[in-house]
Formats: C-alpha cells, sequence, structure tokens
C-alpha cells in the first residue's frame, strides 16, 4: 500500500516560481501548502564562505549535489534540481521584458501577441521585484516604463562602468545599470551586499535566492517541504478530467510507493521538467499526456540567442573590479522597426573585461616566458581596456520546437527522459541573417564612436538563452496549454507557472517575467 | 593525494619555505635533512624563483606565493565536482586527479638532471644553468595561455597558473590594489583604484 501525503494545495517543484507561489498562497493562510522537490534541500548560508573559497581555489561546485544522477534532458536545459532551482546559479539579473514583447504580432506582423498586456502584468512585476529585493536605477522612462521606483536603491557603477558608459553613449545609445536582486541596504532579513563578486555563491546572502524564502515558511510553519520525492505521474479522478493524486518516488526510499494528494496541483517544475511530467502522465483518455488536447505541451520551447562581442575601448580600465556588474540598453527593444524597415529587436549589455589581456606564457613568436617576462608582456598589452557586450535577439518560436520523451534514454527508475529539440520559426529562419547584420553593424557603430575596434564577435548558433515554453499560455483552448492566468484549459484543479507559460521570450533575462507571471497566478488561484 | 604523499609534500613545502629565507650555504647543510620522496625542497623554491616574477615580488613575495601553492595542492580534493553553469550543463563534470605525484616526479627529475650534467644539486647551479635545465623538461608547446592549474602538466606551470589566478597578480599587473574577489562594501570601487600596496 502506498504511503499518502496529503495537502490542499501541491506545488511541484522548488526553484524561483514555487518559492513567489509558496510565499503568496501561503499569505491567506487558511490552505495547507505542500511544495514536493526531487533533489536536495541545501540550505547552507553557513557554509557558503567556505564554498566561495573551494570555488575560487578549485572552480569546485560551490552547490554540491544539486542534481539527480540519471534524472538528464538532452538539450539545452540546466541539471541543477535541488530546492532553490536553477536561481541557485543565478546572477540575480531582473530586467523587465518591454511593452513590444506581448504584442509582437500587432506591432510587427510576426510572432505571437500574448494573451495580456504588459499593462496587465506591470503590478506583478513590481510584486516580483519586491518579493526577490530587486536593486536598480531607472533607465530612460520612454525606453525602462515602470509605475513605481525600485524597490531597492541601485548599485553605485564601478569605476569600469562609469567609464564604459561614457564610452559607449558616444555612440547615442543610452546605458543605464542592469537591475539586480542583490542587497543594497538590508532587506528581508537578509544581509548588504559586500561586491565579493561571485554571485554564483554569494557568501553574504545579500543576492536573492529561492532557498530562504523557503526557510523562512518553513520555520514560519506556512508551508511543508519534502525534498528528494521526484514525482513520476499524475492521475486523474475516476471519471472525471481533476487531477486526483500524483504518483511519487522517495528517493531515500525507492521501494515504498508514495501518492501525493491534493485538491489544487501547480507545476513548478521549470520549462523543461513540467511538460516532461505531463507527457508522463499520459493515459487512456489523455494519450498524449495530461493537459494536451491540443496537442502543444512541449510545444513552442523558446529562447533567445546571444551575439557576443568584445569591443576595444581607449580606456585605462581595472579588470576584477566586480566583472559581474553590467550596463543594459533597451534602445533596439523598442524600435519601431529595424533598418530597413524589418523586424529586428534585441537588447544590449556591457560588461568590464580582460579578453585578450590574460596573462600568457608564449610572446607572438612563440617564444617561452618565464619570470617577470610574462608580468611585463602582461601589462603591455593591458594598457587599453576592453568592453564584453552581448545582444539577446529573440527567436521567435516553432510548434516543432518541442520537448518530447526520448524513446532512447531512461532515467534509472524506468520513466523515459525528455529530450529538447529547439527549432526557429520560418520567421526567425527568414530574419535571422538581417538581425544578426544589424546587431554587427550596432557593435561598428559604438567601436567607432568611441574609437576602440571590434576584437571579436561571435554568434552563440546552440544557445536558446533564458529558455521557456512548452505549455503556452492563450485563451484559445486549440492553440494554448494552460489559460491567460494558468490553469490548464484541460484540468481545472491544474496550474502551471513560470517559464513553461510564456508565449515567447523576449529579448531580456526572464526570470523576473516567471516570477510575475507566477504571482499574476497566485492572485487567480487565490481569487478561485 | 593520500594521506602519506599530502603530509610528505606538507613537511617538503615548510621546509622550502623555510629554505628560501636562509642564505645559500644554510640551504647546503639543509639538504642533508630534506624529506626524501618528495625531493629536495629547495628545488621548488629553485624554480619558484625562475618562473615567477621574482623582480616585483620580492624573495618575500615569491615564498609567500610557494607557500600559497603548497596549501593549495595539499587541500585540492581530486576528481571534485566542479562549478557548472547556470542554464546550460550537458553534464556533471569533474576535476582531475592529484598531481601532486607527477609534479614531486618532475622536481626530482630536475634534480637527476643537475646532478647528472652538473654534478651539483638543482639549487646549487648558477640561475642560468638552472634556467636552461628548466626549459629543457618543460612541454615543448605548452600553449600560449596558462593552464587550470591542477591540470598544469608540469609542476612550473602548475605554479605559475597558480599564482596569476590570484588578486595579488592581478594587483601587479595593473599596479594598482584593485583587489579582486574581495568582499567589501556596497559602495566600493566607485573610484579609480587606489596605488597597489607594495
Amino acid at each position: 500500500m502506498a504511503r499518502t501525503i496529503e495537502a490542499d494545495v501541491v506545488i511541484l517543484g522548488a526553484g524561483i516560481s514555487a518559492a513567489m507561489l509558496a510565499e503568496k498562497l501561503s499569505e491567506a493562510g487558511s490552505e495547507k501548502i505542500l511544495v514536493v522537490e526531487a533533489g536536495n534541500k541545501i540550505f547552507n548560508l553557513d557554509e557558503r564562505t567556505a564554498r566561495r573559497e573551494r570555488f575560487l581555489a578549485y572552480g569546485e561546485n560551490p552547490w554540491p549535489d544539486d542534481h539527480i544522477r540519471g534524472q538528464t534532458a538532452k538539450g539545452i536545459t540546466s541539471r541543477t534540481m535541488a530546492v532553490g532551482g536553477l536561481a541557485l546559479h543565478w546572477g540575480g539579473t531582473t530586467p523587465r521584458y518591454t511593452p513590444e514583447d506581448f504584442r509582437v504580432h500587432s506591432l510587427y506582423g510576426v510572432g505571437y501577441d500574448w494573451p495580456f498586456s504588459y499593462d496587465d502584468l506591470e503590478p506583478f512585476y513590481f510584486e516580483a521585484e519586491e518579493r526577490l529585493g530587486v536593486a536598480g536605477t531607472p533607465g530612460p522612462p520612454e525606453l525602462d516604463p515602470r509605475s513605481k521606483p525600485y524597490p531597492l536603491p541601485g548599485f553605485p557603477l564601478t569605476y569600469n562602468l562609469t567609464e564604459l558608459k561614457k564610452w559607449a553613449e558616444k555612440s547615442e545609445i543610452p546605458f543605464w545599470p542592469n537591475p539586480v536582486a542583490k542587497n543594497t541596504i538590508p532587506y528581508r532579513g537578509r544581509n548588504v551586499c559586500m561586491r565579493c563578486d561571485t554571485c554564483n555563491i554569494c557568501p553574504t546572502g545579500a543576492k536573492y535566492t529561492p532557498e530562504f524564502t523557503f526557510q523562512k515558511l518553513l520555520e514560519e510553519k506556512k508551508v511543508d517541504l519534502v525534498d528528494r520525492m521526484l514525482v513520476r505521474k499524475l492521475v486523474l479522478a475516476e471519471g472525471s478530467d481533476r487531477i486526483d493524486h500524483a504518483v511519487a518516488l522517495d528517493r531515500d526510499k525507492p521501494d515504498e510507493p508514495v501518492e501525493i494528494r491534493g485538491k489544487t496541483f501547480v507545476l513548478a517544475s521549470g520549462y523543461c521538467w513540467s511538460s516532461h511530467l505531463l507527457l508522463l502522465s499520459a493515459n487512456d483518455r489523455f494519450p498524449d499526456g495530461l493537459a494536451n488536447r491540443s496537442g502543444l505541451v512541449g510545444k513552442y520551447v523558446t529562447g533567445h540567442r546571444p551575439v557576443h562581442a568584445f569591443l576595444e575601448a581607449p580606456l585605462r580600465l581595472y579588470p576584477g573590479m566586480f566583472a559581474g556588474d553590467s550596463l543594459l540598453s533597451k534602445h533596439f527593444q523598442r524600435a519601431k522597426a529595424g533598418h530597413q524597415g524589418r523586424y529586428v529587436r534585441h537588447d544590449l549589455r556591457i560588461w568590464e573585461s580582460s579578453f585578450g589581456r590574460d596573462p600568457r606564457i608564449q610572446d607572438d613568436q612563440g617564444a617561452l616566458l618565464l619570470g617577470d617576462a610574462i608580468l611585463d608582456d602582461w601589462r603591455k598589452r593591458s594598457k587599453t581596456g576592453v568592453a564584453r557586450m552581448r545582444a539577446y535577439y529573440d527567436v521567435i518560436p516553432a510548434r516543432e520546437s518541442a520537448i518530447t520523451l526520448d524513446p532512447e534514454r531512461k532515467n534509472p527508475w524506468g520513466d523515459p527522459l525528455p529530450r529538447i529539440d529547439f527549432v526557429d520559426s520560418d520567421w526567425s529562419k527568414e530574419l535571422r541573417e538581417h538581425t544578426e547584420s544589424e546587431i554587427r553593424s550596432v557593435y561598428e557603430r559604438i567601436a567607432a564612436a568611441g574609437h576602440g575596434k571590434i576584437l571579436s564577435l561571435e554568434v552563440d548558433d546552440k544557445t536558446y538563452d533564458h529558455p521557456g515554453g512548452g505549455c503556452r499560455m492563450g485563451a484559445d483552448p486549440a492553440t494554448s496549454v494552460v489559460d491567460p492566468l494558468g490553469r490548464a484549459h484541460d484540468h481545472e484543479n491544474l496550474w502551471v507557472v513560470g517559464a513553461p507559460t510564456i508565449v515567447s521570450s523576449g529579448c531580456n533575462n526572464g526570470t523576473l517575467t516567471f516570477a510575475a507571471l507566477t504571482l499574476r497566478t497566485a492572485s487567480a488561484m487565490g481569487a478561485s | 593525494m593520500s594521506e602519506n604523499a599530502r603530509r610528505t609534500f606538507m613537511k617538503t613545502g615548510a621546509a622550502l619555505a623555510s629554505a628560501l629565507a636562509l642564505p645559500s650555504c644554510a640551504r647546503e647543510n639543509s639538504q642533508e635533512t630534506a624529506a626524501a620522496p618528495a625531493g629536495k625542497p629547495q628545488t621548488l623554491a629553485a624554480v619558484a624563483a625562475i618562473v615567477l616574477p621574482a623582480a616585483s615580488l620580492g624573495e618575500d613575495g615569491v615564498r609567500r606565493v610557494v607557500e600559497g601553492f603548497r596549501k593549495w595542492l595539499d587541500e585540492l580534493e581530486p576528481v571534485a565536482e566542479l562549478d557548472h553553469a547556470y542554464i546550460f550543463t550537458d553534464e556533471i563534470l569533474y576535476g582531475p586527479p592529484d598531481p601532486e605525484p607527477l609534479w614531486r616526479a618532475q622536481l626530482e627529475a630536475l634534480e637527476l638532471e643537475a646532478e647528472k650534467r652538473h654534478d651539483a644539486s638543482f639549487d646549487a647551479i648558477p640561475r642560468e644553468e638552472q634556467e636552461a635545465l628548466l626549459r629543457r623538461q618543460l612541454p615543448s608547446n605548452p600553449g600560449t595561455g596558462l593552464p587550470d592549474p591542477a591540470r598544469a602538466p608540469h609542476v612550473a606551470l602548475g605554479l605559475l597558473a597558480y599564482f596569476y589566478q590570484t588578486g595579488e597578480a592581478n594587483d601587479l599587473c595593473y599596479e594598482r590594489a584593485i583587489e579582486r574577489t574581495t568582499c567589501r562594501g556596497v559602495e566600493s570601487g566607485a573610484s579609480e583604484p587606489p596605488a597597489r600596496r607594495s
């Protein structure tokens, strides 16, 4: 007989979307909330200084065992599967999408409109910024619209970024500090950033990571959390389309079956594993997977493609001053149309860099350098500065861009693993050369205006960054998996939150948008 | 690294750190008491004086780097789980095996060649001969950049790679107190970094 765990709301996954959802739902206080995570619980603030030192010295994973052996997807995704999710490793970058991202079809005749506008999401953007603790300095209002100031004051620009901002703005492209979920003042019980410049392992806890939210909720007994519990299937109630329970595997007692029962189920497992679980849950009535009458579960997965560049700038810079800090511009996201009237939208970021200026042991003639000759050579090559730049442009999702069950790979417990195949839509295929050419011209414009030069330019072919989709939202059940609020069209007590629900991936880092979407869903769940 | 080997390297390292501070006649005497398996402690010290920027670091600085390198090697965990990217993680990667046995053998090889060519220990032969000998034993094409320290194919390159990933090396290059990866205040970094503290 199966061990049974019961709750009112069962949240599957314990990443940033789950943290936002659990916190907001718990504030109503009337329902028993259970968070189920397949990976480990890593609450390690007191170990982080030591972990950071080993990361710096040896490159060790500061979040050891943040993954499950054998539970892997083939394709672009993270191996991280733990309480905190991918956001354990994130850099805390939290820009919003722009209003145009929600209306690209109406405005530009390409891609898909979202079922709501930026204005509809704006209050939830702010709520997400408050809950995460986003520090920012607003950009020009016409480029960076927002109804309220950032919850936390922005970081002062480093010397390097101040110089790079002046230099890059000679091109008449405005830049401003990239907003981040890091404390510039004590906030929500967490410390102020000490600019350790190892944001993948923040030793002070100034950077938001979801396990802080879960720790607080657990201490206050507002939620229950079980980790190392892999949910393998969702099962419908007899004669109904409602989800009755989840079949799970306790990784510490794999021979003891577990059933998790709830009134409401929420998939908060990220873009890959949310679709994967729905596909795994196929049954007689839903032979293609739950929530999949449309046939779109796992489809329309998307991300943005990066175009990287390193530009030499005639500046004296000092690499090593908080290399994670950056400048942002949305100048090319709000443009009505690109050059020649064709659709081009992308963001722009700038970081300090030491590209091409690292110490070396062979000179240009191939002679081996030793002793002070290495330092002398390094000094000579470091007289001018380098800007690392990156543009994300949106890849318009294609139906064929999909997560499927891999017929050739199973996890250690016999379940088919996901396979992810990204495909550009016909729109993106047609626009690609033009888009990348336009981005190149932007880099050339910045270099020329600042009397610099492009040292390197690379389109990252294999990357669809900040991926999402697979359970895309929409008003029409024939063309979407969940409704505009995140509820599955096919199952009244099943919701999906965060990255899987996006319609398109915009041109900015996605985490804040995933969090805002989740909070919007949480409001709807509360109302229902 | 086995516990025995680790302890041996530690012992040798501690001895070489002391040896660096000694005048040459005292170093000759200290050879008699050096720990055997890791070679004479002076060997690594002599290698450090050749490959590190000794003119900029000074004798104390070179000794400090060698001590740091020894501690780093002592605390290295072979085949450790390595950090992985935020999103793109096809597989979990693990670090290399313990480089200490290879590096120990390379230090011993420097001694052997010095004995065979000069009938003297490596640290006792002239500086130019030391460098020539070391260059002969380094890989013929070590590449342009510095390797991951733990994957360095030669102990001299391991020492170099270890040093040049430190904030101290970065400060030496720019001659400013940038103090990379030093935790400090939220307001810091807004001004041009001050001159490096010597």
